[in-house]
């Protein structure tokens, strides 16, 4: 069902479904599992373009 | 342009937009229109989210800044991952319990009114100058190259935009950022293709990356504590994810994209896809540009890649001078040349080095001369912005790649500005009727009255990016300028949202005055002293929080009710 536009200054509509903040992910089992793969894809990147500016980068900069 | 570019451009942009209209066409309540009709699952999210911050600047800009400075612009992104996992982890599951609209309605939960408006004040001036400029900037430069009327190109790119966003609301922004998203990846990795198939046969991406590498662009990386180097890991880990943290999280034109998932979790898996992906696009995006700086290599590149300015600065006394700088550019480029011939062949062997030190040497003459073309082109035409970077890629665009892909890149270029204008509308157009209109003046407004007046709103929000980027070629240095006004406004608004999520003890007369006081002295700060305005988002961030948790302090305890909602 759509949501309606929430009254002004009232608390939140109790009657409207609001989803579960702790629904787990499809994947992982649990969100701080998920997090981890994010944070760790970085520091994967970061290895990698270490490694690239490493190998390549012998010039001076621009 | 051939016809079938044409062809290419405006089935792509018309199919995209018929998309997007066909798909909205019964949106019935202010809802729906707001909000999408909280359907949206996390692929859509992600490609919508991703297709709000790529505006057409960042096609015609990060190639050009790749070949000018190299790699390492990406750094900028490195906040960027951290920030989706606190955005996910702290904002969304409040901002989905509280079942806002948009961001500023949470304020008034947590604080009060005139906090809330405040928040939408800010945000609403911020952006609605850069809607502006997300039409104006594509259409200068491709009416420039094009040939086209600068007007109408502004007018025809506002007027589509305007078209399916008023028509379908945030469902329409989002289902046709899909379709964009995908033209805009099609379009990216179809250019990497051909450009690697037109450079020379024995050169591929490894000796691309050693050719670039000789001269200092395949600096991906750089772990110096050197203030004066702009993108450092340093830079990016910290402002990043200050800016990250307060566009993302604080900025309707995102919210908006992911409140209206079909769960938290959905939402979240939206910013998480973001999250992965962002780094590697504009990795892809950098290395377009370190393709084509070896691509020109090899072949002659102009002197100065914005034809129509070299053009004026011919029609003047000046041209014999251009005449012999250009003759020693093609000198210097045949040396270059023989010289990357040169390290190609020598790639892996004890040679290697001392062909990449006479390629780097021919690489400092051919700066000197395109520096000392830029002097002779500002005498010849003092009005003239030698800042040529952003026609770079564009220019290889339209005089390098094969018929029909000139349309498909044209068409991502235009893609990409209508994707991140059309988020801009829609929040301008939601927080415009959510957080002032039926907060302030129709409380009582029936349902048919709101979706009417957002409709509305968003049309006059197009209408206003649309003047102003009419008149924005009367501005100088406008791109910056719009910058710094986000700058100025986007760490006190962080700040609020921060105080709000964190600082369970402050209350709303405490941080909304701490937010004007802070405002103010940003501004203060920005007219007496001279400081990087990337520095102003931490500033007044830093300050809002600081100042109220010290006039909460001051403040006597019952001078304002509890908070309705719980913090973090």
């Amino acid at each position: 069902m759509p949501r309606e536009l929430a009254p002004p200054m009232t608390a939140p509509d109790d009657s409207t479904p609001t989803p579960a903040p702790d629904d787990p992910p499809p994947l992982l089992g649990a969100w701080r599992n998920l997090y981890a793969l994010v944070l760790g894809n970085l520091a994967l990147l970061i290895v990698i373009f270490w490694a690239l500016t490493r190998s390549f980068n012998v010039g001076e900069g621009p | 342009m051939k016809t079938l570019d044409w062809v290419v451009l405006i089935g792509t942009i018309a199919t995209i937009v018929g998309y997007g209209i066909y798909k909205t066409r019964n949106i019935a309540t202010s809802a729906d229109y707001l909000k999408g009709d909280g359907e949206l699952r996390w692929p859509t999210i992600g490609l919508s989210i991703m297709a709000t911050q790529a505006s057409a600047i960042t096609f015609l800009s990060v190639p050009g800044q790749a070949y000018e400075d190299g790699m390492r612009f990406v750094q900028f992104y490195f906040g960027l991952p951290i920030a989706m996992v606190i955005i996910s982890a702290v904002f969304v599951p409040i901002y989905y319990k509280l079942n806002v609209f948009t961001a500023y309605e949470y304020l008034e939960q947590r604080f009060d009114p005139k906090t809330r408006v405040l928040g939408a004040l800010l945000f609403m001036t911020g952006r609605g100058l850069a809607a502006g400029i997300s039409i104006y900037a594509p259409a200068i430069i491709l009416s420039s190259l094009m040939g086209w009327d600068l007007n109408a190109t502004n007018l025809v790119l506002g007027a589509v935009v305007i078209l399916y966003t008023v028509s379908g609301g945030s469902k329409a922004v989002s289902q046709t950022q899909k379709q964009q998203m995908v033209v805009i990846m099609g379009g990216i990795i179809t250019a990497a293709i051909v450009i690697a198939y037109r450079l020379p046969d024995d050169v591929g991406v490894t000796t691309a990356a050693t050719l670039a590498g000789a001269v200092g662009r395949m600096n991906v990386i750089d772990f110096s504590f050197d203030p004066d180097t702009r993108y450092t890991f340093w830079s990016g880990i910290t402002g990043g994810l200050f800016l990250a943290l307060s566009y993302f999280g604080t900025d309707q034109s995102q919210v908006q994209r992911y409140l209206g998932g079909k769960s938290v979790a959905e939402s979240r898996l939206g910013l998480l896809f973001n999250g992965v992906l962002k780094i590697p696009m504009q990795f892809l995006i950098l290395f377009i540009g370190i393709m084509v700086f070896v691509f020109f290599l090899f072949e002659r590149p102009p002197v100065f890649f914005n034809q129509p300015t070299l053009d004026a600065a011919y029609a003047t006394e000046h041209a014999p001078e251009l005449e012999r700088l250009e003759a020693e550019w093609t000198v210097a480029f045949e040396e270059r040349k023989q010289t990357a011939l040169a390290l190609t062949a020598a790639e892996g062997s004890e040679a290697e080095a001392a062909a990449a030190a006479a390629l780097q040497a021919a690489q400092v003459k051919m700066d000197g001369l395109r520096a000392e073309a830029k002097t002779v082109i500002k005498a010849a035409v003092p009005t003239a912005e030698l800042k040529d970077s952003d026609y770079i890629f564009v220019s290889f665009v339209l005089r390098y790649l094969p018929t029909g892909l000139v349309g498909l890149l044209l068409a991502v270029i235009l893609s990409a500005a209508m994707s991140s204008t059309a988020s801009e509308l829609n929040a301008l157009g939601s927080t415009t009727i959510v957080d002032l209109y039926k907060r302030l003046f129709r409380p009582d407004a029936d349902d048919r009255h709101i979706l009417r007046a957002s409709k509305v709103a968003t049309a006059f929000w197009g209408g206003v990016a649309v003047a102003f980027a009419t008149f924005a070629a009367l501005l100088d240095n406008l791109i910056q300028a719009v910058n710094i006004l986000g700058s100025i406004f986007y760490g006190v608004i962080l700040g609020i949202f921060l105080v709000a999520f964190f600082v369970r003890r402050v209350r709303g007369t405490a941080v909304f005055c701490a937010a004007v006081v802070a405002q103010l002295g940003v501004v203060v700060l920005f007219f007496t002293m001279d400081i990087g305005y990337l520095w102003f988002n931490v500033i007044g961030c830093v300050w809002v929080i600081v100042l109220s948790l010290i006039i909460q302090a001051v403040l006597p305890p019952a001078s304002d009710p509890p908070p309705k909602t719980q913090e973090v």
